[in-house]
């Protein structure tokens, strides 16, 4: 006979048959499951049969909703030259792209293709992001597309993508708030040294704000440098590249900057925003001028500042070259069909497509062909339309040697974040200029040894 | 006359009888709930432990994090701990526990007006109050950013209008932590207030209303007898609170945007290093020592609360 204390019930439910399969045991045991589940490969599996539909997947960048139809079309007309082929679109929005890249590749889950702006393309392109297309292509690029522009998708010697559209910097005024400041188009600075000598004088009658950059939310104070043709980085004796930040004249110019933001002539943005801000200040008329391509967005968002504003070819520093903002089309590593992402690349980039994109959304083509269309030709100085103005200067901008700021090393992107991070701090917190560039000559010596080494550089 | 009373065991066969699939049906029941927090939690915390000692070829043509981790030691926890970056964040972390006296204070605060002081105008104010909460994080940051603006913001007007000058909230060290809390206190607040005004209705009367007969004043009635009361509430609030706070991340992602990297606290420092730089096992070793300081943290917690 059992004991009364055995009677107890948790007694008694520790005397029952589960105590084989015990709770622990189950954990564990599930536990592992779980656990090697995702350690199978996340790819998508062997590579197809030929003869099997191809299914690829596009990634674009902004370009939804105002480009969907165009993308439709064109996709539409893809799969008919491919039968067999179809096509998923997907649009990313604009600041997430860099954020979705490296999700999906942690995923086993990139696109077939990329479209990419063209900081993030050099950078995925120096970390091993994109596939390299030589062999792939269904023509020959170099007879396609504007050498500017193509040679930005070279890297290392192998071509990784391809250019899609294009703008170059242009000077964008109002005109009415310029007037109160007693500047008009034609007495605005042409160049970034009388632009910051006005900046003060305007701010000063005014109160108001002759300018806004991005120098501690981007890369502008960098932009300044190249135009004035100022080497950030010089060839390391050695081999490789090593830092240059400590030219007496580029530690002279970013003093200057500095010093006229800490006077309060720029908007306190320029230490922390990013283009988006810069475009807001513009459109709630607290700045005079941007330089940048943002027509569209005030013409949509802002007509009444639209109906004031003009256009100028782009402020530049003593080369006179402006910069060309590009968006690229790349094949990523992990796509199972490389021929037939490379031929929707091709097509996308094609000069019939892109002369229509371009017209469309007011850039420029990349492709040789494009760029002879009449929507290019520089219209009469009276034309009324600001945007159509915008766009032939920046196409004439782009026939005279535009060219992207970008210089050539893999560690670029890294060396401006590293760049950006620094002198934001010394704009907000007032430490000294050329200690600050000293501490970031120094990040990029260690970087760019790094890069010569063939090592990380993070 | 009462009816036989069956002896446990007689209950235990009964109710063995019942059961239709055997001795592993109780698991059956809570597989589900398991498989949830197996694969959601359990799963996602040993990949995370695992990561942290790996590097990641994110772009390999066979993509998959674990599939192409490469075991790298302890080296991702060296440069995690070697990094200022880190360790200012931590501190920015640290600091960012301020919020959670501000937020019981206002919340016990809003408790004891909806509950005691301005009678019929209870429930409307308890719904205005608690408004904050049910707005979308991203909609209140991006308001307050409005507001925030160092140029052209309200609060910065007001501040020159009174003789002040403009004060760096989105772009100055410490402000942007300020900057950030005021958005935290102002979205969290009406979540903690509604848990002490459910506390404060649950205090007995007869406490109140015995120390009013013994002369007790109204301070004197909240001091002895009101906040005794809330005391478990308190420590629940604590501990949620600072947890939230030390986890803060929209407020600073979106309210203070593009603010120095060493203003940021730990959170966003993980997201930077994971989707920013594509560096998944260092972002991972950040996010195990968080997760030890934050076990650290509530351990303490719980045996103040406990000795108290």
């Amino acid at each position: 006979m059992p004991r009364e204390a055995d009677q107890h019930p948790a007694r008694l439910a520790r005397t029952l048959p589960c105590r084989i399969a015990s709770a622990p045991t189950l954990f564990a045991a599930a536990l592992l499951l779980m656990l090697a589940l995702p350690a199978l490969p996340a790819g998508r599996g062997d590579a197809p049969a030929s003869g099997d539909p191809v299914r690829l997947e596009l990634w674009t960048w902004a370009l939804s909703p105002w480009f969907d139809d165009y993308i439709r079309d064109c996709l539409a007309d893809f799969e008919a030259q491919h039968p067999g082929v179809s096509v998923r679109w997907i649009d990313v929005p604009g600041d997430a792209i860099v954020r979705k890249y490296f999700a999906a590749a942690a995923a086993g889950a990139l696109p077939d293709v990329v479209n990419l702006p063209d900081k993030v393309f050099v950078r995925f392109a120096s970390l091993g992001g994109l596939r390299a297309v030589d062999g792939l292509l269904p023509g020959d690029a170099d007879a396609v597309f504007v050498p500017g522009a193509l040679s930005q998708c070279r890297v290392g010697g192998r071509l990784v993508g391809l250019p899609w559209y294009l703008s170059t910097e242009i000077c964008v005024m109002n005109r009415a708030l310029l007037a109160e400041g007693g500047l008009d188009a034609d007495a605005l600075g042409h160049d970034w040294a009388t632009i910051l000598a006005q900046a003060r004088q305007f701010h000063a009658r005014t109160g108001r704000f002759l300018i806004i950059l991005r120098l501690g939310g981007g890369p502008d104070l960098l932009g300044i440098l190249f135009s004035d043709g100022r080497d950030v980085i010089a060839p390391h004796e050695q081999g490789g590249w090593r830092s240059n930040l400590l030219d007496p004249s580029i530690v002279a110019t970013v003093r200057d900057w500095v010093d006229l933001f800490r006077s309060g002539a720029l908007p306190r943005e320029c230490a922390t925003g990013e283009y988006a801000e810069m475009v807001q200040a513009y459109k709630d008329r607290r700045v005079a001028v941007i330089n940048a391509n943002a027509l569209r967005a005030v013409r949509n968002d802002a007509p009444d500042v639209y109906a004031v504003t003009d256009v100028r070819p782009a402020i530049t520093g003593a080369s006179g070259l402006a910069n060309i903002a590009a968006v690229q089309l790349a094949v990523t590593p992990q796509t199972r069909h490389p021929r037939e992402a490379a031929a929707l690349a091709w097509h996308l980039a094609s000069p019939r497509w892109q002369t229509r994109l371009a017209v469309r959304a007011s850039r420029l083509p990349s492709t040789l062909e494009s760029l002879d269309d009449p929507a290019f030709a520089m219209p009469p100085d009276d034309a009324p339309d600001a945007l159509q103005r915008g766009t032939a200067i920046s196409a004439r901008q782009l026939r005279g040697g535009a060219k992207a700021f970008l210089p050539p090393t893999g560690a670029w992107p890294d060396l401006e974040r590293a760049f950006i991070e620094r002198i934001k701090r010394a704009l907000l917190e007032g430490r000294d200029v050329e200690a600050t560039l000293r501490d970031i000559d120094r990040e990029w010596n260690r970087m760019l040894r790094a890069e010569a080494a063939g090592m990380p550089w993070k | 006359m009462t009816p036989p009373v069956p002896s446990t065991r007689a209950a235990l066969t009964r109710a063995r009888s019942l059961r239709p699939h055997g001795t592993l049906t109780p698991y059956a029941f809570l597989a589900p709930a398991f498989a949830v927090l197996a694969l959601f939690v359990l799963l996602a915390f040993a990949q995370v432990i695992y990561l942290s000692f790996t590097r990641v070829d994110l772009f390999a043509p066979q993509g998959g994090l674990l599939a192409n981790a490469r075991w790298v030691g302890a080296e991702n926890y060296a440069r995690a701990l070697q990094s200022s970056r880190f360790w200012w964040c931590l501190l920015n972390s640290f600091l960012y526990l301020l919020v959670t006296p501000a937020i019981m204070v206002v919340s016990l605060a809003a408790a004891l007006t909806v509950t005691s002081g301005l009678r019929g105008l209870g429930p409307g104010l308890r719904v205005l109050l608690f408004l904050p909460v049910v707005t979308p994080t991203i909609v209140a940051s991006i308001a307050w950013r409005v507001l925030f603006n160092e140029d052209a913001g309200l609060l910065n007007r007001a501040l020159a209008a009174l003789g002040g000058g403009p004060v760096p909230w989105l772009s100055g060290y410490p402000w942007v932590l300020v900057t950030a809390m005021v958005v935290t206190l102002w979205k969290g607040f009406g979540y903690y207030m509604m848990i002490f005004v459910a506390a404060l209705l649950a205090v007995p009367r007869e406490l109140e209303e015995a120390a009013t007969i013994d002369g007790a004043g109204r301070a004197g009635v909240f001091r002895h007898v009101t906040l005794p009361s809330l005391r478990p509430v308190l420590t629940l609030v604590t501990i949620i609170s600072s947890i939230s706070a030390l986890k803060v991340f929209d407020e600073l992602y979106v309210t203070v945007r593009g603010a120095a990297a060493s203003s940021k606290t730990v959170v966003p420092l993980i997201f930077d290093v994971a989707f920013e730089e594509g560096s998944f096992g260092a972002a991972c070793a950040i996010g195990v020592c968080l997760f030890l300081i934050l076990l650290a943290f509530s351990v303490v917690n719980l045996r103040l609360a406990g000795e108290r």
